[in-house]
């Protein structure tokens, strides 16, 4: 829940700070803008860092997998519109995975 | 820096991107863009973005731009003729005491001797690139008349063994980020109208699941996970709904929800393989791919269901289908024996088909905003690139990764 609570605040940050982003006349000086903290998010310095992200700021998202023995391998293999044939650069995929249910009878494999 | 660099520098030493222009039109427009006062306190080289952004289009050649001008300067216009400019820019960049940069520049006609107007931006550190673009975009719309795409973002996937990265930069390749990382494989991403979030297929589960994602919190959620394989997301342009290709009922076929992922109701009704929607700009219509007339075509359907039409009749295979935002072109993939390629067709009347790449194993065709550029993925000396080009093929830029995969790039919106 800490985790989301950050990004909720640095989201109303960047939000703040974008909305700043705004053109102002060559004659004019800029408006400078007077950054509260969000009490959120003070103190917490990943909320910080986030927060001055502005209109180009991206969070990243990692997901990963159980099986690592078949993501060393690769799982996924990619076919022709409606075609059935497989290409040579998966040949060496295949044959893999059917070296290793060979091996351990009581593996299954889902497609 | 006396011995400013006539040409900026590609921006980033650690640039993963180089681009290469090939075909260059006739007449092109030539530019001075000085260093602007004070950028390189900024951390970011303005005038460096902005001279790229400028020549990659093709459209401009900058000229010899040494010089120590900013936005209040009078220059002296035959200087500039003599230099073979036609028009000067020039800009500062000033630190505010908030922590923000202050980034202001001016163009002028040096033909005409005139002030062609400027504009001020209050921007924080990590916008400056952002700043970069927006300037060439208004030097590019004031001399030019077209809308400019340069502070447009750019999605695709790369793939590096097997970790597979949805990464999103600026239009020019540069200032990349990544939106999600993963072990599984990552596939047709598709920017909503509004810029702020991402749909994709991912497999992190073990199946094909559609997910869509807030670029700037990272907030992600699942919205089609039925039974069997769900992909090929596509938004409508009021961003409340999507088609997605399910495969709940048996074969792939085509269905609405709403952008959460409710109210599905299915909108093609073959036992062929419809798949690939894409909607028109007004949203009225969708366009797919479907094998129900024997090998793969693209047809056009009415987004309240209907009886969809056949589009292509040129070659038997044909997929991958993309819409200029002004509706008068499609734009997809023609495959000819073991060339894939890259094609457009009249949408306007006419029909006239023309191929617009000379590349053979070519995906992924998508749109600028503006509708004047068509990116695609490809592969060129044994890498997968993204290219560029303009709609009558003559102006192609090659954005050449460095040794990683490129493909399924996907062309962001206006704003952000």
């Amino acid at each position: 829940m800490k985790t989301l609570r950050i990004t909720l605040g640095a989201a109303v940050l960047g939000a703040l700070l974008a909305g700043c982003g705004s053109s102002v006349k060559l004659d004019e000086a800029a408006p400078v803008v007077d950054a509260r903290p969000n009490p959120n998010t003070a103190g917490a310095g990943g909320g910080a860092r986030s927060g001055a992200a502005g209109q180009s700021g991206v969070t990243t998202v990692d997901v990963g997998a159980n099986n690592d023995a078949a993501n060393r391998i690769g799982r996924v293999v990619y076919f022709d519109f409606d075609s059935y044939v497989l290409r040579d650069e998966y040949k060496p995929l295949i044959e893999s995975h059917a070296r290793t249910l060979s091996a351990v009878k009581t593996k299954k494999m889902v497609i | 820096m006396a011995g400013a660099l006539a040409f900026g520098a590609w921006p980033l030493a650690q640039a993963q991107f180089r681009v290469e222009i090939s075909g260059v039109g006739g007449t092109q427009l030539p530019i001075g863009v000085t260093r602007f006062r004070d950028e390189d306190k900024s951390g970011q080289s303005i005038s460096g973005i902005v001279r790229a952004d400028l020549e990659r289009s093709g459209v401009f050649r900058i000229v010899d731009s040494a010089g120590d001008l900013d936005e209040t300067s009078r220059p002296g216009f035959p200087d500039w003729r003599t230099r073979g400019a036609d028009a000067l820019a020039a800009g500062s960049v000033t630190r505010l005491s908030d922590g923000r940069f202050d980034v202001r520049f001016k163009m002028w006609d040096v033909v005409k001797g005139q002030d062609l107007g400027g504009q001020a931006m209050a921007v924080v550190s990590a916008d400056l690139r952002l700043a970069a673009h927006r300037i060439a975009d208004a030097i590019y719309e004031k001399l030019t008349g077209d809308k400019g795409v340069f502070s447009t973002r750019i999605a695709y996937v790369t793939r590096v063994a097997n970790r597979y990265t949805l990464r999103i930069t600026d239009a020019d390749g540069e200032g990349g980020q990544v939106a999600l990382n993963s072990t599984q494989p990552i596939i047709s991403p598709a920017w909503s109208p509004d810029g702020k979030a991402l749909a994709y297929v991912s497999f992190e589960s073990g199946k094909a699941v559609v997910w869509s994602q807030d670029v700037s919190t990272g907030e992600r959620r699942a919205i089609a996970n039925f039974r069997g394989s769900n992909s090929a997301p596509a938004w409508a342009p009021d961003g409340r709904s999507l088609a997605v290709t399910l495969s709940r009922e048996g074969g792939s076929q085509i269905y609405l929800m709403d952008a959460a992922g409710a109210n599905v109701r299915r909108l093609t009704q073959s036992s062929a393989i419809d798949t690939e929607p894409v909607f028109t700009a007004d949203g009225r219509s969708i366009y797919f791919v479907s094998d129900r007339g024997g090998s793969p075509q693209i047809y056009r359907v009415g987004a309240g269901g209907g009886n969809p039409e056949r589009v292509t009749f040129t070659g038997n295979y044909n997929i991958s289908p993309a819409l200029s935002p002004d509706g008068r072109t499609l734009a997809y993939v023609n495959r000819n024996g073991n060339d894939f390629k890259v094609t457009t067709m009249d949408l306007s009347g006419g029909g006239a088909v023309r191929t617009v790449s000379d590349t053979s194993d070519d995906e992924s065709p998508s749109f600028a905003p503006n509708g004047k550029l068509i990116i695609y993925a490809t592969r060129a000396q044994g890498r997968d690139v993204l290219m560029t080009t303009t709609l009558d093929g003559r102006i192609r830029t090659r954005l050449l990764s460095s040794g990683i995969d490129v493909r399924e790039p996907i062309w962001g919106p206006f704003g952000r």
